[in-house]
């Protein structure tokens, strides 16, 4: 047993001195330190400038857009423009659906005094 | 054991540097782990090409590691033998795969010490140390080298080797029986004394 310790021990002092690491295997180890390191967050150097924006373009922002906004524009004189001339074909759809000619005395929210009426 | 301690947060803070976008880190651990790692598994496989796999392998799963590294649970180098036993474990099986599907396959183990021993009685025991440590089971093999030629103490083997103390210990007893006896039946050609 003696002699075995001594050459483990020869050995231990042998492998007890520096090793020489190839520098193509320390160069491969470190290219894969570098693909594997996590990188820290960076924010952009310049940060770029909001465009500024016009009243009209605002606007249309606002609404979703120039095409949304050409479309309430549409809509709101086409309304106009009915309730102003009242068109013959659209007055008797109303008058089919309220029963009554005159399209100013259509009542959307009716009285519930009849309800509350006492016996 | 100051030492050992100072070396273990040394390389617990370069790996936290790592982990945190150092790039100099990188350098610095792998200065300190890789001269290790490569010794050990040389000394194991026998092989230097095969070693230097293991070494980078070892270390690349460090790298990935390193994000979700927790301080004080291990010690990175405890870790890295871990790794590199592993590692060193796989290849040696499928090395012994390869050996029974091809007889003739049977290279001679390299010796990393004899170089270093003067004389050609002290290398030719050198060898036959080589020799009966291939010989071995592979634990007793690894609990051997860690223990008489890496240095380390008998507790970080057993947390290497996932093993209690007291299975380190006569894991190493029944290793150091096999290599005597090995030896033993060489007496008289590695040049000592009959008793």
């Amino acid at each position: 047993m003696d002699n075995l310790d001594d050459l483990l021990a020869q050995r231990a002092a042998f492998a007890a001195q520096p090793l020489a690491v190839p520098d193509a295997l320390m160069a491969r180890i470190l290219a894969d330190a570098s693909r594997a390191q996590p990188r820290p967050y960076a924010f952009p150097a310049t940060q770029t400038a909001l465009p500024q924006l016009t009243f009209w373009q605002a606007v249309s922002d606002l609404f979703g857009g120039r095409g949304v906004l050409a479309g309430l524009a549409t809509v709101a004189c086409t309304a106009v423009y009915l309730g102003a001339v009242q068109p013959s074909g659209i007055t008797a759809v109303t008058v089919a659906f309220a029963g009554n000619s005159a399209v100013d005395q259509l009542d959307f929210m009716p009285s519930i005094d009849s309800l509350l009426a006492e016996e | 054991m100051a030492k050992d301690a100072q070396n273990f947060a040394q390389d617990t803070a370069l790996l936290t540097a790592y982990a945190n976008g150092d790039p100099d880190a990188a350098r610095d651990l792998a200065r300190r782990i890789v001269p290790r790692i490569l010794g050990y598994a040389t000394r194991i496989l026998a092989d230097r090409a095969e070693a230097e796999d293991v070494a980078q392998e070892v270390m690349l799963r460090l790298w990935r590691a390193a994000p979700t590294w927790r301080a004080g649970e291990a010690q990175v180098t405890t870790w890295a033998y871990r790794v590199a036993v592993n590692l060193c474990t796989d290849r040696l099986r499928a090395k012994k795969r390869r050996r029974s599907d091809a007889l003739d396959d049977v290279a001679e183990p390299e010796d990393g010490g004899v170089t270093a021993v003067d004389g050609m009685i002290e290398a030719d025991r050198q060898a036959a140390l080589t020799r009966a440590l291939a010989d071995l089971p592979d634990r007793q093999r690894q609990a051997v080298i860690l223990r008489h030629i890496e240095g380390l103490a008998n507790p970080e083997i057993a947390a290497i080797l996932h093993m209690g103390v007291e299975a380190v210990e006569s894991l190493i007893a029944r290793g150091k029986r096999a290599l005597t006896a090995a030896l033993a039946a060489q007496r008289k050609d590695l040049g000592y004394e009959e008793a």
